[in-house]
């Protein structure tokens, strides 16, 4: 389990180096795959919700190095994620993603986690008297093409935990 | 399953710790030290990623290049003949202001910085620049591109980086007026989506095309640095002040190099 544990942090913070390089190179202005959100998915889906609950903390706290939003948003919308996931693949479909089921996930979360940061920024900003962030700046019709690049992202990442790291069999 | 309600709770109080420790100031240090750490470590990739982005470039715009190419070496002609007449006016200039007892106030410190981070979700108008504390930079400075166009305002310092709002942010307020008519206003940001020219006398007349400059008035920023250009008036008569959408000169994103002008 704790080498499972190190090789899932080491995968994250690799995705974090990715992703950051890719916003520092192509300027975040292009659409670009949400490769630690997708990863926080596929975690949510093979691991304990303990476990994915932790990592997803992890993957929030390492976004917020670069955040330019109240200190926070990210992972409290990383852990609203992950909680959305583990409902999903434990209650409303099974942990065995069929294509269509996984797609439908990824689909969700992609139209979820802007959400979550936009309820995070406007609670904030009613208590300290910031602007709130316009709903339409958070959440476009982009969306839909990001979910395109997060699925190509995300079932690599599936790929890539199925074969290295061994599926945790608890369900919470 | 009630353990893992303990573990939510657990992490949720640490996001609450997290938040005030963020308030407190204590998460500052941290995060600079991440910032910078993070910079050198995604190096590797980002070489590789520009690699990529020119080869890419290359190979979809090698016809496009070649018209460039030979549009600017006529550009290069033209402004060279131009750069001469204003040589010269230079010295005129230098030579009448000396005469009539007038002094130069166009004292610059610029300091130069790299653009090391942005939001990465594109969700704020921050960019985290490569400068802070220890490089002699303080919050309310002003962050230009090249040749004087201003990009945004720096509004958190840390030893090593510092946190610029860009001027598309509505947080962001500044005095400008617009050349040649000298019509003054106040130009605000959208969130992002825009820059708008607002509290504009409805009796001023200002033109799709005119450049906006900031003003100097308030002592923030000094004055003559270019914001953008008009693009549109939009509000009618019957309103108290005019309004007018203005494009930004800088590419506000993707500037990479900027620098941090030190009054």
């Amino acid at each position: 389990m704790k080498s499972a544990y190190l090789k899932i942090l080491f995968f994250l913070f690799v995705a974090f180096l990715i992703e950051s390089a890719l916003i520092r190179v192509f300027a975040p202005s292009r659409i670009l795959p949400q490769l630690l959100l997708m990863t926080v998915v596929a975690i949510a889906i093979q691991r304990s919700l303990q476990e994915a609950l932790w990592l997803s903390f992890f993957a929030g706290f390492l976004l917020e190095i670069f955040s330019g939003l109240f200190f926070g948003s990210y992972i409290f919308s990383f852990l609203l994620s992950c909680l959305l996931v583990v409902f999903l693949t434990r209650k409303i479909t099974s942990r065995d993603l069929t294509n269509v089921s996984g797609s439908l996930i990824v689909l969700t979360i992609s139209v979820f986690f802007p959400l979550s940061i936009y309820i995070y920024t406007a609670i904030f900003s009613t208590m300290t008297s910031a602007p709130i962030i316009p709903f339409g700046s958070l959440w476009s019709v982009h969306i839909f093409l990001l979910f395109f690049f997060n699925l190509i992202f995300f079932k690599v990442t599936k790929f890539i935990f199925d074969i290295f790291i061994k599926s945790d069999e608890k369900s919470f | 399953m009630s353990r893992a309600i303990t573990q939510f709770f657990l992490a949720f109080v640490l996001l609450v710790g997290m938040i005030f420790l963020d308030v407190l100031g204590f998460m500052q240090k941290p995060l600079n030290w991440a910032r910078l750490s993070v910079n050198i470590l995604n190096w590797p990739f980002a070489k590789s990623f520009e690699k990529l982005q020119t080869f890419t470039f290359v190979l979809t715009h090698i016809k496009q290049i070649a018209h460039e190419n030979e549009r600017l070496i006529h550009q290069v002609e033209d402004l060279s003949a131009e750069l001469a007449e204003l040589e010269k006016s230079k010295t005129e200039n230098k030579f009448l202001s000396e005469a009539l007892g007038f002094f130069s106030k166009n004292s610059r410190t610029l300091i130069p910085a790299e653009v090391i981070a942005q939001d990465i979700f594109n969700f704020s108008q921050m960019v985290v620049l490569s400068v802070g504390n220890n490089q002699g930079v303080k919050e309310g400075y002003a962050v230009v591109a090249s040749k004087g166009i201003l990009v945004g305002v720096v509004t958190e310092t840390y030893d090593d980086t510092s946190l610029v709002e860009l001027i598309t942010s509505s947080k962001v307020k500044v005095n400008a007026q617009v050349v040649p008519s000298g019509v003054a206003g106040i130009t605000q940001g959208e969130h992002g989506l825009g820059i708008f020219l607002v509290f504009v006398s409805q009796n001023d007349k200002i033109n799709p095309g005119e450049k906006v400059v900031t003003s100097g008035l308030g002592g923030q920023f000094q004055g003559g640095l270019l914001i953008g250009e008009i693009l549109e008036v939009l509000s009618g008569g019957a309103e108290l002040f005019q309004k007018a959408s203005i494009v930004p000169s800088a590419n506000l994103k993707s500037n990479k190099i900027v620098f941090v002008l030190k009054p």
